[in-house]
């Protein structure tokens, strides 16, 4: 239901697999394929003396070398970059559920909470469920709602999309339009822990 | 935005992972070691004794790493290799979530299958005469497995919980559909 970017999450994941893999390859085949060694050895020690030349010829005022500075800027902004990347995770949710602009008279704004508490007391008393929440998100720009209910141990799938199905068209003819839904039933910790449905 | 888009894409959505628990933890990792490598460049900048190596310490260490860590080198070349490889596949793979899609008219629903299983459990007690303890229910993307442990002495009529199994599996009309199979054991349990 978020709008996290699993596109970019996977990309995430592939690009820091590929690092470690290489990386790994790199160091094993260092030490196992002789050709490669002697050409580290060869290349190396230079490689690093270059670099700390161009430390030295880069001083600045402080005695410090721009490219330090360069690299520790270049350091900050990749870890804030992949903070916006974390706190990007599971966003979607909205507040507004309806907004009607086509009366000649005014506006009518319908807050989530209307549908998510008209839903939640009906579900909550009932007893083949251990819990129920509903929530709001926007999906592709349409406010959907999400029923998110732990069933009892032993309750019928079937019988709880009923009962939310019933719930649901009470609020279809409350709010006079269909709002799409979502109803996700869960077992979990809280279902195994609570006791099991009397037969029905 | 016609409603059976914005369903198929919550079915999509919801079956599958977000794999965000492992690009969460990916990222942390990676800035903790920027972190520490910022912390110790500027310890050395301002002249501090380093935490673990400085810099420069470290690029000589890294010079001369085959002399004398020939052997760590390639355990450890091989332990990245094979965690990069889990990494790449994890980002690769679809990522399916135990859950099926249950069809109904108004709401779309999608049911864990553990859900499943436990009502599947429960019919198949009830049907067989024995405690709902004693009924164990694996499901998978298309299959459903009962096993029953009936009490010592008694026995369970295997087609007529098959057939509840069946008739249970046809009610609740799930996508992918799953096929159920039940099985007793040998051996009873006092008791069950």
């Amino acid at each position: 239901m978020t709008n996290t970017n699993r596109g970019l999450n996977r990309l995430f994941i592939f690009v820091v697999g590929l690092i470690v893999f290489i990386l790994g390859l790199a160091a094993a085949a260092l030490n196992l394929i002789p050709a490669i060694l002697t050409g580290w050895e060869n290349t190396a020690p230079t490689v690093l003396e270059n670099i700390n030349e161009a430390h030295a010829s880069t001083r600045l005022a402080a005695g410090v070398s721009w490219i330090t500075v360069g690299v520790i800027a270049v350091l900050i902004m990749l870890v804030l970059l992949l903070l916006v990347f974390i706190f990007r995770q599971g966003h979607g949710r909205t507040g507004r559920l309806i907004r009607d602009d086509r009366t000649d008279h005014g506006v009518t704004v319908i807050d989530s909470a209307v549908a998510e508490e008209a839903l939640q007391s009906v579900l909550n008393g009932r007893p083949e469920l251990v819990s129920a929440h509903v929530s709001t998100f926007d999906v592709k720009g349409a406010p959907t709602l999400k029923v998110s209910v732990t069933a009892r141990r032993g309750v019928s799938p079937r019988e709880i999309a009923t009962t939310v199905e019933s719930a649901v068209h009470a609020l279809d003819a409350m709010l006079g339009r269909e709002i799409p839904t979502y109803l996700h039933i869960s077992g979990g910790f809280r279902a195994r822990t609570s006791s099991a449905t009397r037969l029905q | 935005m016609s409603t059976q888009s914005v369903y198929s894409r919550i079915i999509h959505r919801e079956t599958t992972s977000p794999r965000a628990t492992l690009a969460i933890t990916l990222a942390i990792i990676i800035i903790l070691l920027i972190a520490y490598a910022v912390a110790e460049t500027i310890l050395s900048l301002i002249g501090q004794p380093s935490l673990l190596a400085s810099p420069a310490d470290m690029g000589i260490a890294l010079v001369n790493a085959p002399n004398y860590l020939a052997g760590v080198m390639i355990a450890v070349g091989i332990l990245a290799v094979l965690l990069g490889l889990i990494l790449m596949i994890a980002a690769v793979k679809p990522g399916r979530r135990p859950r099926h899609v249950l069809d109904a008219d108004r709401v779309v629903v999608v049911v864990d299958d553990e859900v499943i299983g436990s009502a599947l459990a429960r019919h198949a007690s009830y049907e067989g005469n024995i405690d709902p303890d004693n009924a164990r229910v694996s499901v998978s993307r298309r299959r459903a497995v009962v096993r029953l442990t009936p009490a010592s002495g008694t026995s369970i009529g295997v087609p007529a919980v098959d057939r509840v199994v069946t008739e249970q599996l046809e009610r609740y009309g799930l996508r992918p559909t799953i096929r159920s199979k039940v099985v007793v054991d040998e051996r009873g349990k006092v008791g069950a």
